[in-house]
């Protein structure tokens, strides 16, 4: 998976919709060093936004404590299949991106 | 940290306004009071055991510790979780005044070293919190 590629899992239940999410994120906390000694400078998800059928539905905001390759899950109350999800997100290098997806039952 | 430690922690850092600049989390917070002053301002925290927070008391691996929140208190409008021991202290804010999102939050964390792990919720009545405590990493994340 490339830097920012989205893996949208979602499941229904109990009238909820369960989401997970997983981001390819080298999540760097600015913390660590390499080989060398040298810091390694910090690059990390700082944004991401929910959609469910073009409506936000939420901003999680993220810190450099996250683990690499960040797994969320958050639960959405209502939602039915072949709903669309949209998550956006955005690091603190500016970079962005977003994906799409149907939810299964 | 006991949990009188931790309550007079959080106590003290409640009491004053902090006006620290900041965009971006983990940029700005770099230390455990300054972040949860920045958050709740002059506001008191109120323990409460209608916010879970499930964490491993060993960490087989503190690159990826996994991490969960519910609040079962009315009108959730915000999650926030939050370490204590580390050079960065807000791990998440989530956003759940939306009707359409249940107030729960579950990630991994990375951490270098055993940590309380403190979630703040804040509703209509004001802040609340819980925590526990990571207290054994078999493999830390440090480089």
């Amino acid at each position: 998976m490339s830097v920012g590629s989205v893996v949208i899992r979602t499941r229904i239940a109990n009238n909820a919709t369960y989401v997970d999410l997983r981001v390819s994120h080298p999540m760097e906390s600015g913390v660590r060093t390499d080989a060398q000694g040298v810091v390694i400078p910090s690059w990390y998800l700082t944004h991401m936004d929910v959609y469910l059928e073009d409506k936000h539905v939420t901003q999680l905001e993220l810190g450099p404590l996250v683990s690499r390759n960040p797994a969320i899950s958050l639960v959405l109350n209502g939602g039915k299949e072949e709903d669309t999800i949209k998550v956006t997100w955005r690091d603190n290098r500016g970079e962005a991106g977003e994906k799409l997806a149907t939810i299964n039952a | 940290m006991h949990r009188r430690d931790w309550l007079k922690r959080v106590g003290a850092t409640a009491t004053t306004i902090a006006a620290l600049p900041g965009n971006a989390l983990g940029e700005t917070e770099s230390t455990y009071d300054h972040a949860v002053r920045r958050l709740v301002g002059s506001t008191s925290i109120k323990p409460d055991n209608g916010v879970a927070v499930h964490v491993p008391e060993t960490a087989a691996n503190g690159a990826v510790v996994p991490v969960g929140v519910v609040s079962s208190l009315p009108d959730t409008e915000k999650i926030v979780i939050l370490v204590d021991n580390h050079a960065r202290s807000i791990v998440a804010k989530l956003d759940t005044s939306n009707a359409m999102l249940a107030p729960s939050l579950s990630t991994h964390l990375q951490l270098e070293r055993p940590a309380t792990i403190t979630a703040l919720v804040k509703t209509k009545s004001g802040w609340h919190s819980n925590f526990t405590q990571v207290r054994t990493l078999i493999d830390s994340c440090e480089s």
